[in-house]
């Protein structure tokens, strides 16, 4: 693949660009939440040592492809992964295993749910971990991991919208439901710190718990939720104050890593990495209804959740596998083998058309 | 459902989740980094001594000048993380000891073999030792535990070894003389594991076998992922946890973790006014290992609220504690010093400096909120 240089969209000439900016443009139109009843899913698992992403359809949960990232596995991994609000376009950050150095690797290349074909890349130095997709489908935002930032990217043209000193060694980040707020985990310095995505400043750091991992919106905004690893805690923030104001404890040896909300907002599902459990709490309560371990493979770190809330599948680094939860027995139905070092899960859609 | 309903139904929850931080420290019942801070120190110092030995014994050849700046440190950082303790409880025993850490060096600079240091090295290694660390204390899984953190993750041990080998080549054979002890104790300790545990235990070792197959490091380095040992290392660590019944990483509670390093330096600054020095350092190590340590974090959360604290703290404790330098650090630190020569705070050796420590721990808890 020819590098674009900066532009999310197809590599080859203005016409084909213009049929990525489409693809995008239809995502500006679509909640998360919007899916017709009657579209497909099919899950995608960044595979951080095979360095490919394996494709999962829902309907058969089987592998029915495999996206090959890099041809030199151990050397460049994919990690993090981000959806456009109308599920049809997956992007992925990639990086070199190096993270004390800016490499070419460092890029953020963007798959076409319905070809599963890389159609754009950005490049995003600095060693990019997780991303998050603003609300309008407009931005793309990263945690640089060796460079301690959050850096966001005009999803059309690549062009760095702004960058952030965050907290040391920075992980997970997201887009509140609105788009103004831009929260950025940090691992050594636990901390989230919390950016004004309209104005373009940092607006604080918040201490959370212990090596933070990933963070969260509640599908109302109201809250943000940050698993920390080595706490063995998830950090309750309100986002109107701007304070933690709980902490729901999983128990030191879970080591929570990737958590997920269900589209009614009543659960929170969190990758106990630690235990080989996935969490449940009610978001109501902020307590723990069920714990997960039956079956699980082993490590889980990633977790998604398809849209009508049936299911929830879990990337599981130390098994290769993903785990296939049904949250109405709250069991595992099935384990997939994957890729080596499954490392996060997301959710396409494939419209019915 | 309302936010304000929410809230209320969630603070509930929050009433007890507040306790149940302390409930999640007391999810195991040992801490060894806050019930035996220095001793766990001192610990380090005897066993980091011992590997030195054991990977300049595992090394064949004519020996590398940069190995010897390696074993040299048996007698520097190592030995003043115990030597005053020593010294007061057998002196005759610490001048010896001493004499024969620093003899690796006179030896090796000059082209000698050391063979005949080892063996008579490591008996007087063990009888300090014996009167160093409370038997007790050195056969709980607590202190083997908190032992196996500090040669995993801790500066010279496996993750970290293999991540400045880049660098430092013979980090690589600290790192494979480190991983070599934490099998002798993790065997010790990994009884009331599950077989499943004890699976996956065996796994992580593993690949850090595999990342460490011999003492002598690759001859290329090129292309390694400096990585590769931290996340197995890690994995195995929430292992070692549940084995010991131990909490063992101290930055959990990082307001806590900044008011207790003041109170561990704190008793160092009489000992200094009364010339105790070599016994008064031995705090400075484990609050130099817990302030700069990755696995707290700490310097670099104090760094992100209050760069003047951080800076006072990164000025002081090298005053007191020899530490091995870091590469990436020093270049940061240049630069930092560039902008605020003229700002900068100085401190000399002595009582002064140690009670500004104290000030700077205590003025970090103030802003951690411990």
């Amino acid at each position: 693949m020819t590098s674009t240089s900066g532009r999310i969209g197809r590599p080859r000439g203005p016409a084909l660009i213009a049929v990525a900016g489409a693809v995008l443009g239809a995502g500006l139109l679509m909640s998360s939440t919007a899916y017709a009843q009657a579209d497909s899913y099919r899950i995608y698992v960044a595979n951080e040592y095979g360095a490919n992403i394996s494709v999962i359809d829902t309907n058969t949960d089987t592998v029915i492809a495999e996206i090959p990232i890099s041809g030199r596995p151990g050397d460049v991994r994919p990690r993090g992964m981000a959806v456009s609000p109308d599920g049809r376009t997956i992007y992925v950050s990639i990086s070199d295993f190096n993270p004390q150095f800016e490499t070419p690797e460092d890029k953020i290349v963007a798959i076409d749910v319905l070809t599963n074909e890389i159609v754009g890349e950005l490049r995003a130095g600095g060693n990019p971990e997780r991303l998050a997709i603003n609300p309008a489908g407009t931005q793309i935002w990263a945690s640089l991991e060796a460079i301690a930032q959050g850096a966001g990217y005009d999803i059309n043209t690549g062009a760095l919208i702004g960058s952030f000193r965050v907290g040391v060694e920075a992980e997970g980040v997201a887009v509140s439901p609105d788009g103004r707020w831009v929260y950025v985990t940090a691992e050594a310095t636990h901390t989230t710190t919390i950016i004004d995505a309209v104005n373009l400043v940092v607006v604080k750091h918040l201490l959370v718990g212990n090596r933070p991992r990933v963070v969260v919106f509640s599908t109302d905004g109201a809250y943000a939720y940050v698993t920390a690893e080595i706490g063995g805690t998830v950090s309750v923030i309100d986002t109107e104050t701007q304070l933690v104001v709980g902490t729901i404890n999983l128990g030191l040896d879970s080591r929570p890593v990737e958590v997920v909300t269900s589209p009614d907002g009543s659960r929170l599902y969190v990758a106990g990495g630690g235990t080989s459990a996935v969490y449940v709490i009610d978001t109501a309560t902020n307590e723990v209804i069920a714990t997960i371990r039956e079956q699980m493979g082993r490590r889980p770190w990633g977790i998604t959740i398809t849209p009508d809330g049936s299911k929830v599948y879990t990337a599981n680094g130390l098994s290769d596998s993903v785990s296939v939860i049904d949250t109405q027995c709250l069991c595992v139905v099935d384990n997939i083998a994957v890729g080596r070092g499954a490392h996060s899960v997301v959710l396409g859609v494939v419209p019915n058309e | 459902m309302s936010k304000t309903i929410r809230n209320l139904l969630a603070a509930s929850a929050f009433a007890l989740a507040v306790p149940a931080a302390t409930t999640a420290s007391a999810q195991y019942t040992n801490e060894p980094f806050f019930d035996w801070t220095i001793v766990m120190s001192q610990g380090y110092g005897l066993e980091m001594a011992l590997v030195r030995i054991n990977v300049l014994e595992a090394i064949e050849g004519p020996v590398d000048p940069d190995l010897i700046e390696v074993v040299e440190q048996m007698a520097k950082g190592d030995w003043e993380r115990f030597g005053g303790t020593l010294a007061a409880r057998d002196p005759a025993l610490a001048r010896e000891l001493h004499e024969y850490l620093e003899a690796f060096e006179e030896v090796l600079e000059d082209g000698d073999a050391a063979d005949h240091l080892y063996e008579p090295t490591r008996a007087l290694l063990a009888q300090a030792y014996d009167i160093v660390i409370d038997p007790a204390v050195r056969e709980s899984p607590a202190y083997k535990g908190a032992l196996i953190a500090q040669l995993l993750l801790a500066e010279g041990g496996v993750a970290e070894g293999y991540e400045e080998a880049e660098e430092e080549i013979f980090a690589y054979s600290m790192g494979w003389g480190a991983l070599q002890r934490v099998k002798e104790l993790w065997a010790d300790i990994q009884g009331p594991l599950t077989d499943g545990q004890k699976d996956e235990a065996n796994q992580l070792f593993g690949i850090l076998d595999a990342l460490y197959p011999q003492a002598a490091p690759p001859e290329e380095w090129v292309g390694q992922n400096p990585e590769e040992a931290e996340a197995p290392s890690q994995l195995l660590m929430g292992l070692v946890e549940v084995a010991a019944d131990a909490s063992l990483y101290a930055g959990r509670d990082l307001g806590r973790l900044a008011a207790h390093l003041a109170d561990t330096v704190a008793p160092s600054c009489a000992m200094i006014a009364a010339g105790d020095d070599a016994l008064a350092k031995e705090a400075f190590y484990p609050a130099a290992d817990h302030f700069f340590g990755e696995t707290t974090g700490l310097a670099d959360l104090v760094n992100l609220f209050d760069e003047e604290l951080f800076e006072r703290a990164e000025a002081i404790i090298p005053l007191f504690a020899l530490l091995e330098e870091d590469d990436d650090d020093d270049d940061e630190s240049s630069a930092s010093d560039d902008d605020d020569d003229d700002d900068d705070e100085e401190f000399e050796y002595g009582v002064e400096a140690c009670e500004a420590l104290v000030q700077t721990f205590r003025d970090a808890q103030a802003l951690l909120g411990g």
